[in-house]
């Protein structure tokens, strides 16, 4: 009887180690299975965000013959590349993008020639009332040349 | 007592057991966390503020503009009505295209003589954060 008890002991001791180490694994293989992502630098970022928020304050600002704002006077004449090209022109060299507008309830639309970004890019939204008219203005920048 | 001695034994294994499933659980838990840790740099951190910032700025001199565009096309006040719940659903709008949530309610409009009083609550979120901001705008009739 006494022996008994000791083997079901036993059998209680190999059953929960069992467990355990089945538990153990299962964590194991669980946290083995997350791929932890490299990250972008946060300067990279940083770079780009500046870079398209420079661009659009600067193409914000600009100021043609007349004393009108450029970019609004092309946007109040539905003229969305030129708009889009003062946007992207003002981007610096190793920065590059494409630019998305949108008036109103439609839908965002890449304007110009449009480029698949090679890797990580980051776009920055601006709205803008021109005339009574919402201006949705989306500029999607990425690192090229030596920036990349 | 040896029975006794038995059930000691079984539930030092029991609580041997749970110590260990905890340490198991608080490890698994700690490796998400690092995995947490390894989250990109997000840039549109801030888009709350700015969106809110921007939304306020456009509200005013959007509907004083569509009030103009809209002359003679209806009583004062159906005008001004208009003109507040097309720059409400177009500010929603904005708000998907940028990624935040942008959510107008309790757009009020009334008219006094020759001005149009128009007031609204703008709730604006993101999974980041959310803010709640309140849109005044007092613009003249044409």
């Amino acid at each position: 009887m006494e022996k008994s008890a000791k083997s079901t002991d036993a059998q209680v001791h190999m059953i929960e180690m069992i467990t355990l180490f089945w538990l153990f694994f299962l964590c194991a293989a669980f946290v083995i299975q997350l791929q932890v992502p490299d990250t972008n630098p946060i300067a990279s970022d940083s770079a780009l965000l500046i870079a398209a928020e420079d661009a659009h304050a600067l193409a914000s600002a600009e100021i043609d013959e007349n004393g009108n704002f450029t970019m609004t006077t092309h946007l109040a004449a539905e003229e969305r590349e030129e708009a889009c090209t003062i946007l992207l022109n003002s981007l610096p060299e190793t920065v590059t993008g494409n630019c998305w507008l949108a008036v109103d309830a439609e839908p965002m639309g890449r304007e110009g020639i449009g480029e698949i970004p090679p890797g990580q890019s980051l776009t920055v939204m601006h709205l803008h009332s021109v005339n009574g008219h919402l201006w949705t203005i989306g500029l999607q920048v990425w690192h090229i040349g030596s920036g990349a | 007592m040896n029975r006794s001695m038995r059930n000691d034994d079984a539930q030092m294994l029991l609580a041997t057991g749970v110590v260990l499933l905890l340490a198991l659980l608080s490890m698994s838990i700690y490796g998400v966390k690092v995995v947490g840790m390894g989250e990109p740099y997000d840039p549109s951190d801030d888009a709350v503020l700015h969106t809110a910032a921007e939304v306020d700025e456009v509200w005013e001199h959007t509907i004083q503009s569509r009030i103009t565009n809209l002359e003679g096309l209806g009583t004062n006040l159906e005008i001004c009505n208009d003109a507040a719940k097309s720059v409400q659903s177009d500010l929603v709008r904005h708000g998907e295209h940028r990624g935040v949530e942008v959510i107008l309610v309790g757009l009020n409009v009334s008219i006094d003589g020759n001005e149009c009083h128009v007031s609204a609550e703008a709730g604006i979120a993101d999974r980041n954060s959310r803010m709640l901001l309140m849109l005044e705008a007092t613009v003249l009739l044409p």
